[in-house]
């Protein structure tokens, strides 16, 4: 058990460590995409994306409400368009 | 953040913030309005009524409309939750490399065609009216007047455009709530005038017997199918069109309605207009109707036009230069806004381009169709939770590059899509392939194959965004 817990504990961090590198090469690697184009812009986008990551949601969430608005005036629309034609 | 850092992302690949959010529900409304209300609802609109009764006409230009949008209206929240453009946003979904064939054989392929037809068709009746009362020589020639008045539209929107979504608030806002008073008093006028009861019971007088060559006893099933195709086709091709403001939306409430209802029943309004109009005088061209009006109304029709299809000409040029300078960040605003611009004038100039427009709409609602169902089911697939750093990342570290840029499951759905719809309805020929088309239609259907394909695949091959 000892050696599952070290042994998972060690494969956690190889884990760990790999989701940072990817995560710090990743900002190197929109950059590296993106030398050609404005160095401000591109140092903005990976401040926006980093701002963005940490303030979700950036604006309020459709509600449950606005779903069935559309689901029941579809429904209508729908109904209507069948009694019409089979008519 | 300083003032220019935010109004760069309006111009830019940059995602938008919340500071950079300027509409709200009613822009959401009266831009889709003033980009929906143009060349393409008048015309699908006149055709509809061109072939059914006023009943149907009027029930299947809402219907055909209002029911693909509803199946597409997902796409509205990937780019108001993120702020990324639309495709930016499906590379989530379809992988950078199938997302770039897609983005650039068909979205900007297809989209100069777009501009094109709604510069000519204000230009169209313009010649017309021009005509009719005597206007001068040059603008009463039937080819030199519509592409005279489309590169005179063409310029307009394009300085529009170019100016970005503040300048394209303002101006949707009058345009829509004039546009909408017009359309209503039209409809009024020709209800009162001509009659409600003599409307509701004039047969059509187009016939798709002789027109399109179907078999006699599936007269009604041919003129229903093909009718509801066309508007099937025009209520999906905005799937192309939804990130691109939804990006600039302050809520997703706003940004599921304006979408929803602006491009559909609202919109409609000239659908339903230009169906009873060709059931008045049997031409599929509202303009014509206008000829037989009190001179008043030519007036009023003719500004109804310009201010159609300009507004549209600018909420196409916006949409599409945003997302080319997200896809090739190089290239500057100005440039790639002059460069629709032209494009849509040199599709202006090739005549003949007009009168294929139901072709054009069939193979779009094949398109858009295929596309809108792989977004959706995206989104159903992670109940909307992306990772914005994965869609800017486009190299082999990005968990949506999938197998060599290639989403599989949305390729193979993509084909399945493709080959249902073919083998069921041919746009080209207005031919049923394998007899099921009178009774069931095209457009909708494939989306349902498409999706149901998409979602299966994505579980088998575990190709979940």
């Amino acid at each position: 058990m000892l050696k599952g817990i070290l042994f998972g504990k060690k494969k956690n961090q190889a884990n760990y460590k790999e989701i940072l590198r990817i995560s710090k090469s990743r900002t190197e690697i929109i950059k590296e995409q993106l030398h050609r184009i404005d160095p401000t812009i591109t140092n903005q986008l990976v401040e926006r994306i980093e701002y963005i990551k940490n303030n979700q949601p950036l604006v309020p969430r459709i509600k449950k409400r606005d779903y069935i608005i559309a689901i029941v005036i579809n429904l209508v629309i729908t109904i209507l368009y069948f009694i019409i034609i089979m008519g | 953040m300083t003032k220019k850092e935010t109004s760069s992302a309006w111009f830019t690949l940059l995602p938008t913030l919340p500071k950079d959010r300027v509409y709200g529900m009613f822009d959401m409304l009266t831009i889709q309005i003033c980009f929906g209300i143009a060349a393409w609802f008048f015309l699908v609109g006149g055709f509809t009524g061109l072939y059914l009764p006023a009943r149907e006409a009027i029930i299947t230009v809402i219907f055909g409309n209002q029911i693909p949008l509803f199946l597409i209206s997902l796409l509205a929240l990937y780019s108001a939750r993120y702020g990324v453009d639309q495709w930016i946003a499906s590379r989530a979904v379809l992988g950078p490399r199938f997302n770039d064939i897609l983005l650039i054989a068909f979205y900007l392929g297809s989209s100069a065609g777009w501009i094109a037809y709604a510069g000519l068709l204000a230009g169209n009746s313009v010649q017309k009216i021009n005509l009719e009362f005597g206007g001068p020589g040059i603008i009463s020639d039937p080819y030199w007047g519509p592409v005279i008045f489309a590169i005179v539209a063409i310029l307009i929107g394009w300085y529009n455009a170019y100016l970005g979504p503040t300048a394209l608030k303002w101006v949707s806002r009058f345009g829509a709530i004039f546009m909408v008073t017009v359309l209503l008093y039209f409809i009024y006028y020709i209800l009162v005038i001509t009659g409600i009861e003599k409307i509701f019971t004039e047969p059509p007088k187009g016939d798709v017997v002789a027109d399109f060559g179907v078999p006699e006893n599936f007269s009604r099933n041919w003129a229903l199918a093909l009718t509801l195709e066309w508007n099937v086709g025009l209520g999906f091709s905005w799937a192309f069109w939804y990130g691109q403001w939804t990006r600039l939306v302050k809520n997703e409430s706003a940004a599921y309605h304006g979408t929803l209802w602006g491009w559909g029943i609202i919109a409609a309004v000239s659908g339903v207009f230009s169906a009873l109009t060709a059931i008045i005088i049997g031409s599929f061209d509202p303009t014509d109707w206008i000829l037989t009006a009190p001179f008043s109304f030519a007036i009023l029709a003719l500004i109804l036009f310009a201010i159609a299809n300009i507004t549209s000409i600018m909420m196409l040029i916006y949409p599409l230069s945003i997302t080319t300078v997200s896809r090739f960040p190089k290239l500057k605003w100005s440039m790639v806004t002059i460069i629709f611009a032209i494009l849509g004038i040199l599709v202006s100039i090739i005549p003949g381009v007009f009168e294929r427009y139901n072709v054009y709409l069939a193979i779009i609602s094949l398109l858009t169709g295929i596309y809108g169902a792989l977004l959706t089911g995206g989104y159903l697939l992670t109940r909307g939770e992306f990772s914005v750093e994965d869609m800017y990342d486009m190299s082999k570290n990005s968990k949506y590059y999938y197998v060599g840029g290639f989403n599989l499951a949305a390729v193979i759905a993509t084909i399945v899509g493709f080959i249902f719809y073919l083998t069921t309805f041919n746009p080209l020929t207005t031919q049923s392939m394998n007899g099921l088309f009178p009774y069931i239609s095209a457009g909708i259907p494939t989306y349902f194959v498409t999706l149901a394909t998409f979602l299966l695949l994505s579980k088998v091959l575990k190709q979940t965004p």
